[in-house]
């Protein structure tokens, strides 16, 4: 009858004899030890792969006596039971062994780390009984070594390589002449409406790059200050009023020096108004509160939300739209996509604002790595659908999976 | 008739504003509640990791949100250092946001020192403050605590507190667990201390951002999660504890069907004063 | 040459930081974290700039007296109030600074968050109309969600004749159904999209195609 139980007994079994074998190895305890238990197997020292190095993994198979790990294979004399292992360290290997550590029964492995590389570093290993009897000694030694490589991450440089290839070849291709062109995004095409808009009315427009929490590092945020270019630059050409409240402080030097450079192209650099780009705070309702402060004084007639944005996002948008102005928000946040769609008019859904660049400028270059992009994509969905398959097939043939994670999974 | 509808779907929205502090303060005041509460399999996993740590062992708790998640997120994290303590973990605290870390504070003194006054700070649990970085700071206490955080929250040095001593890495925590209002948060975590170095991250956020992890906790990236109000109040259930979140749930059935009573109320409107005329 | 440089950094930074993702041998690892170091300095400083702004906005419409002055006045007052006591006395429990924060910033805070659920509720009044198959699909599954998350959902769901009594926890199991599998489909989906989207972006400015960030002259 098959039972779990037997084969950790016949293990325990061959780990016994397996201590038997190495026997002849070991140094021999000192002889008034009493109830001493038995030794490890299996003890090895290996460097630390994939690593920057200075680490040592040690392993070991524990001794029969361990009372965590193989409870059923206690020994007659309860004193014999393992409660601690000691490991010892040494730079030689005819040198002093010093106590690395004292790990509690049940442990199977140590890392040694901050050792130097490229030095052998020497290990013992003993088991401590209950009565304090010590078992023979193990001994294994390794090298530590930096990795040049992370291997783990090979299927990350080949996802690198695919990527960064599709686009580039996309990107040579427009700048070879090849015409591209980009699907009509409503959001997009609705700016020159909304500030056409807020120009007849005579009211500011209100921009904002990024909630409440958003940093200058945050990749929808620059996207944002992107697509703020193209905003200035009408806005300044029909003499617009453009605020900008900004939760960073980098962000709004980064905005005033986007909009000066909009203001410029449109030759009129008197459009520029450094005072109506400011830093607000970033603390995340604090944001909110001064910026709904701002909608409800300015009644601007169009608002842009733009980037990273949080639980601010609906409380933003509805104060808008109480305020009547056109909206116009896009964001990669899935969890306020709902919020935004709700309250405001126009919704650029996640990718669409990275594609806003390319698609408000037209430029070829700029076009071409959106192809790239939608080709990227189909790569995406032909390795999805290759995973689903392969881990489907290995239902029926089991080292189908193990491909699939080393090929397909993050480490 | 036709008018009244039109008039319905104009409604002034101060109105549905009066209603619903109405119905949210009515019932926090009275003493309904509904009895049965599932116990969702997101907080359930995040129970059983914590429970099932050995007493002893170190978790890294890391409160990332400030004063304007605290009523979603406060209940939250109190239930789960409550179960923490209880269990005898070691707890080392720390913040992403620099305006949230009062808060710890805070639950220091009302959960920690109110309930387990036996805890000694120091050696069953440090509150390191915050330090700006991010993900550069968690990658820099993957390798050093001390290079992150020289001294705690209080410039003690670290090295004078013996819970440190033993906790010398990120590695050494079993678990790190983030209430999460944003970013920097749980997302950043799963990230880094999961991904990176494989340290099983859970926690709670904020209900609305719930939606959200539900990838990660598939991918089993995240180790359950708490979320928003319920996922505190189904928490306490399982720690035994009635607290805010418990209370909390009437108000919010209440709220969601007065929602549901505005929707049905709106469609009706819509129908009945004849489709599309409703353009603001 | 304005853009040339910031260009040449932008690319050798970008390119170094990708590489030491993959290399962990100090010699390139050690360099980046210390990179990362200077990233978490200069961010501490740019709140030097953010303050500077602050003050120079704010003390301009004071002194001007143009129209709303007293809201600056008040902002100043709090920022240099708050800036002592907390320099002075600290910022642990028990302090002044403490106190203000508990009892004024966080209650502030807290009732601006809480605005949601009024918004939620004049949103959904508005947006969630049948007004085609889709908008009632969309409707349907807010309902059952909003019902199913609170113990209201299963306690009205077991009153309910027969149905309550044949499937208990059907109502349980649909709103668990709606969010693992719908939802979290269509979330990969946008995720994975918006995350080429973000490594496209990234590649552009790398490659210095997209510079209108870079400003001083213009568009790209």
């Amino acid at each position: 009858m098959f039972n779990p139980r037997n084969i950790a007994r016949w293990l325990a079994v061959l780990a016994a004899c397996a201590n038997l074998s190495q026997a002849a190895k070991v140094i021999p305890p000192p002889p008034a030890e009493p109830a001493v238990p038995a030794p490890v197997s299996r003890f090895t020292a290996a460097d630390v792969p994939n690593d920057g190095g200075g680490a040592v993994r040690l392993s070991w198979a524990p001794s029969p006596f361990d009372s965590a790990a193989l409870r059923f294979a206690a020994p007659d004399d309860p004193a014999r039971a393992v409660k601690a292992y000691r490991l010892f360290r040494s730079m030689g290997r005819s040198g002093e062994y010093s106590q690395l550590i004292e790990v509690g029964p049940g442990t199977t492995e140590f890392p040694d780390e901050g050792l130097a590389n490229g030095t052998a570093y020497h290990y013992r290993i003993q088991a401590v009984g209950a009565a304090g009897g010590l078992s023979p000694v193990l001994e294994a030694s390794a090298v530590p070594r930096a990795s040049w490589f992370n291997g783990e991450r090979t299927n990350m440089v080949a996802a690198l390589v695919l990527v960064a290839g599709i686009l580039l070849l996309f990107i040579v291709r427009a700048r070879s002449g090849v015409a591209m062109s980009i699907r009509k995004i409503a959001g997009l095409a609705a700016v020159d409406e909304a500030i056409g808009r807020a120009t007849e009315m005579g009211r500011p427009i209100l921009y904002l790059p990024s909630g409440g929490l958003s940093a200058v590092s945050d990749i929808q945020t620059l996207a944002s200050l992107v697509i703020l270019g193209r905003v200035a630059a009408k806005t300044a050409e029909y003499e617009t009023k453009l605020l900008v409240p900004c939760s960073d402080p980098l962000v709004m030097a980064l905005a005033r020096e986007i909009v000066k450079a909009s203001c410029m192209e449109a030759a009129r650099p008197d459009a520029f108004r450094p005072e109506n780009i400011r830093y607000l705070t970033n603390e995340q309702f604090a944001f909110t509160a001064g910026v709904d402060g701002m909608m409800l004084r300015e009644r601007p007639a169009a608002n842009f939300f733009i980037g990273t944005f949080y639980a601010e996002a609906l409380i933003l948008a509805e104060t808008g739209y109480a305020t009547g102005a056109i909206q116009i928000a896009g964001t990669a946040m899935i969890t306020q996509l709902p919020f935004f769609v709700a309250a405001c008019d126009y919704t650029l859904i996640g990718e669409e604002i990275y594609a806003a660049s390319a698609y408000l400028s037209k430029e070829p270059v700029l076009l071409g790595s959106i192809k790239g992009q939608d080709w990227a994509k189909a790569a995406a969905i032909a390795v999805i659908v290759a995973g689903i398959a392969l881990e489907t097939l290995a239902l029926r043939f089991p080292q189908l999976h193990a491909f699939a994670a080393q090929w397909l999974l993050p480490k | 008739m036709k008018g009244f509808f039109v008039g319905m779907m104009r409604i002034d929205r101060r109105w549905i504003f009066l209603a619903m502090a109405l119905v949210v303060a009515g019932s926090l005041l009275s003493d309904i509640a509904f009895p049965r509460l599932e116990i969702s399999p997101d907080v359930r996993r995040a129970y059983d990791l914590i429970d099932g740590l050995p007493s002893g062992s170190t978790v890294l708790f890391s409160w990332d949100y400030d004063p304007g998640s605290q009523p979603e997120l406060y209940p939250l994290s109190a239930a789960m250092l409550r179960h923490a303590l209880r269990r005898d973990l070691r707890i080392v605290m720390m913040g992403h946001w620099v305006t949230g870390v009062p808060l710890i504070e805070k639950q220091i003194a009302e959960v920690v020192r109110r309930e387990f006054p036996d805890k000694r700070y120091g050696s069953d649990y440090v509150n390191l403050g915050y330090k700006s970085g991010q993900n550069v700071l968690v990658i820099t206490m993957a390798k050093s605590i001390r290079d992150a955080f020289p001294a705690d929250y209080y410039q003690t040095p670290l090295d004078s507190l013996p819970l440190m001593a033993r906790c010398r890495t990120l590695r050494d925590a079993r678990a790190v667990v983030s209430f999460s209002a944003g970013d920097p948060g749980l997302i950043m975590w799963i990230q880094f201390a999961w991904q990176r170095f494989h340290i099983p991250v859970t926690g709670g956020c904020t209900a609305v951002s719930a939606p959200e992890f539900s990838a990660y906790l598939q991918s089993g990236q995240l180790h359950g999660l708490m979320g928003g109000m319920r996922g505190a109040a189904e928490y306490e259930t399982l720690v035994g504890v009635r607290g805010s979140a418990s209370v909390g749930m009437t108000a919010q059935s209440l709220a969601h069907a007065l929602i549901v009573v505005f929707i049905l109320i709106g469609n009706v409107a819509y129908f009945a004063a004849g489709r599309g005329k409703e353009e603001r | 040459m304005k853009k040339t440089v910031p260009l040449i950094i932008t690319f050798l930074a970008g390119l170094y930081m990708i590489v030491a993702y993959f290399v962990p041998h100090p010699a390139v690892a050690n360099s980046a974290q210390q990179m990362q170091g200077w990233e978490i300095i200069i961010v501490a400083f740019t709140l030097v700039l953010g303050i500077g702004n602050l003050v120079q906005v704010h003390y301009g419409k004071v002194r001007g007296r143009r129209p709303g002055w007293f809201h600056s006045a008040a902002l100043l007052a709090c920022l240099a109030v708050m800036a002592a006591i907390g320099t002075v006395w600290g910022v642990a429990e028990g302090t002044v600074y403490y106190w203000l924060y508990d009892n004024v910033m966080a209650p502030l805070s807290a009732a601006m968050f809480s605005l949601l659920a009024f918004f939620i509720a004049s949103a959904a009044y508005r947006a969630f109309r049948a007004r085609n198959k889709e908008a009632t699909l969309l409707l349907l599954a807010a309902v059952v969600i909003m019902i199913g998350r609170v113990p209201l959902g299963p306690w009205l769901w077991a009153k309910l004749p027969w149905v309550g009594g044949h499937w208990p926890h059907a109502l349980d199991q649909l709103t668990q159904w709606v969010m693992d599998v719908p939802n979290t489909a269509g979330q990969r989906g946008i995720k994975i999209g918006a995350a080429l989207g973000a490594v496209s972006m990234a590649l552009r400015m790398l490659l210095g195609i997209e510079r209108s960030y870079l400003t001083t002259g213009g568009g790209s």
